[in-house]
């Protein structure tokens, strides 16, 4: 996946490490701090859209870790969803839907964020993320998202018990990804 | 319950709309109509600056400036420029020269960062009738594309002063960890040079949407430092005409609980009414301040001395996008290194209070410390929850006149009304359901 003249693999975390399961992903990323390819590049976002279609502007491919909630499934729950770079938008959503569980038209709760206008400046979202960077022909050939379902979204750095029992092997999932696409 | 307009049975309808979830947080705004009046209009907003106090209550007064940065991830420079002026006024240091200099520069990148995501991204799509910014950058490229490359301006700043863009890690009490030399701030230059076009572009652009008819009577609220625009210091002062010091912040501003919500609201001591902070009030209150260019801009676009229409609200902030850029450019050619990255700062037993303009309006910090620099307690007021009582105010004047529409389109013009206020989500609340009972 690393052509000539293109930045390689990179992951990003999206959360916020003070807000319980929301710091899943940072935790996925200390994890893979020396434990991954060089040249592999590792960031955490606040998931706000235009950092993340600048931070994978670029990128060969790219994979988002991340914790969500809604849906029917259990907390500690892993998700993987693949977004083609070249599939139209309602396509990314309705995938990412079935993938989590829930419709479609639950954007909201589907993923952490909305294609919905929202009313702050905070809250646009992966999926407005991804469908900006597909307009402007800025989302990686390939994009992966993982998600852990969350239960507990409160103040603190605790995970739920499900979120905690469930970070080693969401490290491993995003790792083996990792390694499957340096290797390619 | 009143009956409406020939009806003959009670109605009563509700509608809820979704808005964002990014984590935990409660928000969420209830009409209540009975016939043709505006019964009751409640903007809930749930509050996280309320754990970081408890949070705070122990820790180094070293510490505040990264924790708090914590609570947004638009306006993290705020948040650690208030702290930092209050843990320094509490332990009698004041910092001057170009280290002062230097954090007003970081905090011009906050600005233009955090304004060009709101006009272009939120904002414009409002005036535009599109949903969102997605479906403006299928149709105008271009456009968006010039927002970008405006966010990366000031992003571009903060990674050069600030270490990084998203809660920068340069920043201490007393200073920066380390400062750039002349030459590491060239590139910089040139990039806010460039920027500055595109922002002048920016208010012309935005001065010529249509902009719907709406005058607030708030008191005004805003801080003042005499010579310059207020950014990362200064006296509070208001329409009304008050002066006053952060000092005194917690004596002017007098916080209230409310039965509907987990936020305290806010008004001003002695008067009854509402007052509004932000970029309409730091404008009408400053407006003689503003550098050359932004000044032209703001002629230009017709805002005159003042501004009191809150959606007109984005064209003051694509003047103060020119505004920060010609005042990071001016910091930029005068910089000289200062001898010493920061100046120390000993702990005493003391309390101190900073403020500073966040992007969104006044933000407060108050500290007490011990004599070992253990925080005692914290107080943290920022702008939008201080805005809360204000949101309501317009909005009931705001949907007064606007009845005959349907829910749906009412709840979308409410929406695009509490943008005019920018919001902010991570300092204020996470998720907006808007709920609109008719009898």
């Amino acid at each position: 996946m690393t052509g000539a003249g293109r930045r390689p693999v990179m992951v990003i975390a999206i959360g916020a490490e003070f807000r319980c399961d929301d710091g899943a992903g940072p935790a996925v990323i200390s994890r893979l701090r020396g434990a991954v390819p060089p040249g592999v590049e590792l960031l955490c976002s606040d998931g706000e859209p235009t950092r993340l279609m600048e931070a994978w502007t670029g990128a060969a491919a790219a994979i988002v870790v991340d914790a969500v909630r809604g849906g029917d499934a259990a907390p500690g729950t892993l998700h993987r969803v693949v977004v083609p770079g070249a599939a139209p938008g309602e396509a990314v959503r309705t995938a990412l839907a079935e993938d989590l569980g829930t419709a479609p038209d639950e954007g909201v709760r589907m993923v952490p964020g909305s294609v919905r206008a929202p009313a702050s400046s905070h809250g646009l979202g992966l999926g407005a993320a991804i469908e900006l960077s597909r307009t402007l022909s800025r989302l990686p050939a390939l994009l992966i998202v993982h998600a852990v379902q969350g239960e507990a979204f409160g103040y603190g750095q605790a995970f739920s018990p499900a979120v905690a029992a469930a970070i080693d092997d969401l490290t491993a999932r995003v790792r083996a990804d990792v390694l499957s696409l340096s290797a390619t | 319950m009143t009956e409406c307009d020939g009806m003959t049975h009670k109605r009563e309808r509700t509608l809820v709309t979704g808005g964002i979830a990014r984590v935990e947080g409660e928000g969420s705004l209830y009409l209540r109509v009975s016939g043709d009046q505006v019964d009751e209009v409640r903007l809930d907003i749930y509050e996280p600056p309320r754990f970081f106090e408890a949070f705070l209550r122990g820790r180094s007064y070293r510490e505040p400036p990264d924790i708090t940065a914590r609570i947004c991830g638009i306006c993290p420079v705020a948040y650690q420029t208030s702290a930092a002026l209050a843990i320094e006024a509490a332990c009698g240091v004041r910092i001057d020269g170009p280290l002062a200099d230097l954090r007003r520069l970081l905090y011009c990148g906050e600005w233009i960062a955090s304004h060009a995501l709101h006009i272009y991204f939120l904002h414009a799509p409002d005036f535009l009738g599109y949903p969102g910014a997605i479906e403006l950058a299928r149709d105008q490229r271009a456009i968006v594309e010039r927002g970008l490359k405006l966010r990366r301006a000031g992003n571009a700043i903060m990674e050069t002063i600030g270490g990084r863009a998203v809660h920068p890690v340069n920043f201490r009490v007393g200073g920066f960890y380390s400062v750039p030399a002349r030459a590491d701030l060239s590139g910089l230059a040139d990039q806010l040079r460039a920027a500055l076009d595109e922002a002048l572009e920016t208010v012309a652009w935005v001065a010529g949407f249509d902009f719907p008819e709406l005058t607030v009577e708030h008191e005004m609220l805003a801080l003042r430092q005499p010579g310059s625009y207020p950014i990362e210091s200064g006296s509070v002062v208001t329409s009304g005409g008050r002066d006053f010091a952060a000092a005194e912040f917690e004596q002017q501003v007098i916080e209230m609980q409310v039965p509907h919500s987990t936020a305290l609201h806010a008004r001003l001591a002695g008067r009854e009414g509402t007052y509004l902070t932000g970029p309409l009030a730091r404008y009408t209150l400053n407006s003689r301040w503003l550098p050359p260019g932004a000044a032209a801009a703001a002629a230009a676009a017709g805002l005159g001395d003042s501004c009191r229409n809150p959606f007109r609200s984005i064209v003051v902030r694509a003047v103060e996008v020119v505004c920060a850029i010609e005042e990071a450019i001016r910091i930029i050619e005068a910089y000289r290194p200062p001898s010493q990255p920061s100046v120390e700062v000993a702990a005493r037993a003391a309390t101190g209070h900073g403020v500073s303009e966040a992007p969104r309006g006044v933000l407060y910090h108050r500290y007490e410390l011990d004599s070992a620099g253990a925080i005692v307690s914290a107080r943290i007021i920022p702008p939008t929850s201080q805005n809360q009582a204000a949101i309501e105010r317009d909005l009931r004047q705001f949907v007064q006149a606007r009845l005959e529409l349907a829910d749906e389109q009412l709840a979308g013009q409410c929406e695009q009304a509490i943008r005019n206020y920018d919001p902010c989500i991570s300092c204020a609340t996470h998720f907006l359901d808007l709920q609109v009972d008719r009898t």
